[in-house]
């Protein structure tokens, strides 16, 4: 069976009508979504509003036909959870923190033992099962965490930012982790690294201010930015003119004293020429565009 | 290991390879065994009993208390709320566990009390019997264990604040050792009520120690005595309806976070909007040290004690300066606490690195141990008007009185903060410090003019100049310190 997330009209307004979420209309299929948006965008309030951690002022949210809010108990026993910042026992090893979130979600026994066996194999820490954790590198903690919330093979996954201040090789190795969970699984990514999304996501949005300003493939997403990004060679004073009036996403001196440098936005008249537009460069532009007003 | 004991595991995990937490638990045993046996060494099983676990128990509430007071906000400010809720496992059963977990570790201290005293007895006085003591364990010890500890969890969570859960249970076991009311042996939480109620003989006109008193004071003394216990037997009453009541109210607090809304219990809500608050600049240092938290520690258990104090006007002299002088020395315990954060509390969250590297590594503790130090002047200072109010004693002796030996402890916690770079190692080896200078023995010994006064029943015989030397050293200790900030590199990378 598919399984799908949908949130209607999702709102939530804190203390001192303080709009984190403003009406969050979304469909989310088995694969892994990525969520992307600028710090403070409500991100993380959104996707803990989807952890029933949070109520939403208004709106709704269900999983498999089932409001996640009123079957509470059953939801959550479907669902994984890595936090942004989650707190490990430094004193427990590795093994003793997987048969913990297991007694959480009420996996006993001989299955917890099993299942804590295949988990720890899956992040790849076996050899490291019987350390205390304080001694863990941030990546090792990251699995653990991911070990963690994979513990009774939940059937909505969601992960807010778990590749911050990994090294390239633990953050190819947290994908195909979340790759293999998404195969009978929704996986909501919550992230800042567009090249997470854009190598692993199926689909992803964007929240800005609280809205959501995107809800689309990579490939749409990107090519949304078509006809808005350009290159240009030019000297470093019209660089200088040209940060002030566009977003120039990337710069590099040539040998001959002069600048090659991409924007995005409207054409600036200094020799550029159009170029295929990549994530980041789809992503800046909507930043700027949605404070506009616009969408995609 | 099955899943539930990893789980216990994991709840009571922080409280072992934690040297501060050992040294409590020792403690309790310490002190119940030293001011027990030598308060009762003469008298039957039954009073040693009684006597034993009420000072073991004087110090289990307040260790209890401390440790559970941060039950539910250290897992928040660890960010594990985020994982327990959204696994879907239970608020009582979370909240069970923890107390549960805290309440175990402290009943070994009280165990190893009734077994290695029985031991003692049988060594030292040919025979004694296991019943008294495993009763003193169970009616006197194990109530304030479970009272306390229900109380400061609920306090301490439903204030969002662990100094405020442990300075309101400050304020009623102040109360306890001070002299006051019988009717306040009702709500006593030292376990003295309780050790009176069922372990002590009440006093008797016969009584040797009566018969060379005269005759209106030995009555007065008797019918004291006889209202005292008939308070407190109510006292094990409160003692069970206010753990109830904690626990309800507890539970329901969480209950309504876990269904409805856990902003409160995500780590960093509170905070964000904490720091939204603007702060002159030469105030945000005090941020990290959480100063403001200790020193309102500090202001709550002495002005607590004053009131006391003035409530007491119309008992005899004796009794009020016995009252006052115990206020004055608290005030070295309390600040200890506030300087052991100084430094260390930076420590601790890795911010020390960065002062390293300002052109005056010291300028920002220097601005902290200012704030802290005035915070201590107006405490003794606000002693000193009551004592003068109160008795008529001399001002400048009194101010000198209460804020020579907090300088001096303050120094030692400050240094010991310093070179430790642990808050809690630090605070505790000034706690246990403090402690030992009020043992009768060592307090003989260390009775010097200006130091004296450490000691709570100390007579005042030194006037303001004697005590500078001990207020030198204080100062003497801040500056070595601040001299040690620049060499001691094992704090910075902790």
């Amino acid at each position: 069976m598919a399984h799908m997330l949908r949130l209607h009209g999702v709102s939530k307004t804190y203390a001192g009508n303080i709009r984190a979420v403003e009406d969050v209309v979304l469909e989310i299929g088995q694969g892994i979504f990525g969520l992307l948006g600028p710090n403070g965008a409500g991100k993380t309030t959104l996707i803990r509003l989807i952890a029933t951690l949070l109520k939403p002022t208004a709106g709704s949210i269900e999983f498999d036909g089932c409001d996640t809010l009123r079957d509470r108990r059953r939801f959550r026993a479907r669902l994984g959870y890595l936090p942004q910042r989650f707190g490990l026992y430094p004193n427990l090893t590795a093994r003793d923190h997987i048969l913990y979130y297991a007694s959480l979600k009420g996996v006993k026994g001989r299955e917890a033992r099993e299942e804590t066996e295949r988990l720890l194999a899956a992040v790849g820490l076996s050899a490291d099962a019987d350390r205390c954790v304080g001694a863990f590198s941030g990546g090792m903690k990251q699995r653990v965490g991911i070990a963690g919330a994979l513990v009774g093979s939940p059937r909505l996954l969601v992960v807010d930012e778990p590749t911050a201040g990994l090294d390239p090789e633990e953050r190819i190795r947290f994908r195909s982790i979340l790759e293999e969970a998404s195969r009978d699984a929704v996986v909501i990514l919550s992230t800042h690294i567009l090249q997470d999304v854009e190598l692993g996501c199926s689909r992803l949005a964007v929240v800005s201010r609280g809205r959501l300003v995107a809800d689309a493939t990579p490939d749409e997403f990107v090519a949304s930015a078509q006809g808005s990004v350009w290159e240009a060679i030019a000297s470093p004073q019209i660089l200088d003119e040209l940060k002030r009036v566009r977003t120039v996403t990337s710069v590099k001196e040539l040998p001959d004293g002069t600048m090659r440098m991409r924007y995005v936005g409207e054409a600036a008249k200094i020799g550029e020429t159009p170029v295929d537009p990549q994530l980041e460069d789809a992503y800046v532009n909507l930043m700027q565009t949605s404070r506009q007003g616009a969408c995609v | 290991m099955s899943s539930a004991a990893v789980a216990f595991k994991a709840e009571v995990g922080f409280l072992w390879k934690s040297p501060a937490r050992v040294v409590c638990l020792l403690l309790v045993v310490a002190v119940g065994m030293v001011l027990g046996m030598s308060n009762s060494w003469q008298g039957s099983d039954k009073k040693l009993a009684g006597d034993l676990f009420q000072f073991a128990a004087m110090v289990a509430g307040l260790v209890a208390c401390g440790w559970s007071a941060g039950l539910v906000l250290d897992d928040r400010s660890a960010c594990r709320f985020e994982t327990v809720v959204s696994s879907g496992r239970g608020a009582a059963r979370y909240l069970g566990a923890k107390l549960s977990a805290v309440i175990a570790v402290l009943l070994l201290p009280g165990l190893a009390l009734a077994f290695g005293s029985l031991v003692v007895c049988i060594v030292l006085r040919g025979s004694a019997e296991l019943a008294p003591f495993l009763a003193g364990f169970a009616f006197v010890y194990l109530p304030i264990v479970v009272f306390a500890s229900c109380f400061g969890a609920c306090a301490g969570t439903l204030t969002r604040s662990r100094m405020v859960g442990i300075a309101l249970f400050a304020m009623l076991w102040v109360a306890g050792v001070l002299y006051l009311p019988p009717e306040a042996k009702v709500v006593d939480v030292t376990g003295e009520a309780l050790n009176s109620a069922f372990f002590q003989e009440g006093v008797s006109p016969d009584d040797a120690w009566l018969q060379d008193v005269p005759e209106d004071v030995a009555r007065e003394v008797v019918d004291f005595d006889r209202a005292s216990r008939a308070y407190s037997r109510y006292n094990p009453l409160f003692l069970g309806v206010g753990a109830i009541v904690s626990i309800a109210a507890l539970l329901m607090w969480l209950l309504r976070r876990w269904r409805v809304d856990a902003s409160a219990l995500v780590a960093g809500v509170r905070a964000e909007r904490f720091l939204a608050v603007p702060l002159p600049p030469c105030l945000l240092v005090l941020r990290a040290m959480k100063a403001g938290k200790l020193t309102a520690l500090a202001f709550a258990v002495l002005l607590a004690g004053a009131a006391f104090m003035a409530a007491n006007v119309a008992s005899s002299v004796d009794a009020r300066v016995e009252s006052g002088v115990l206020c004055v020395s608290l005030a070295p315990l309390a600040f200890s606490l506030a300087y052991a954060g100084v430094y260390a509390a930076d420590a601790k969250v890795g911010t020390c690195e960065a002062h390293r590297c300002l052109p005056h590594p010291g300028r920002p503790y220097a601005h902290r141990l200012v704030f802290v130090s005035v915070a201590a002047l107006g405490t003794v200072a606000l002693q000193a008007v009551g004592f003068q109010g109160v008795l008529g004693m001399d001002f400048a002796s009194i101010l000198m009185m209460g804020l020579a030996p907090t300088l001096f402890m303050g120094g030692i916690a400050y240094v010991l903060g310093v070179a430790t770079g642990s808050e809690s190692a630090a605070a505790t080896i000034a706690a246990a410090l403090w402690a030992l200078l009020h043992l009768p023995p060592v307090a003989a010994v260390f009775s010097l003019p200006g130091l004296a006064w450490l000691y709570p029943f100390a007579v005042a015989d030194a006037g303001w100049a004697a005590r500078l030397p001990v207020l030198a050293v204080g100062l003497a200790l801040f500056a070595l310190g601040q001299a040690l900030l620049g060499k001691t590199e094992r704090p910075l990378v902790k």
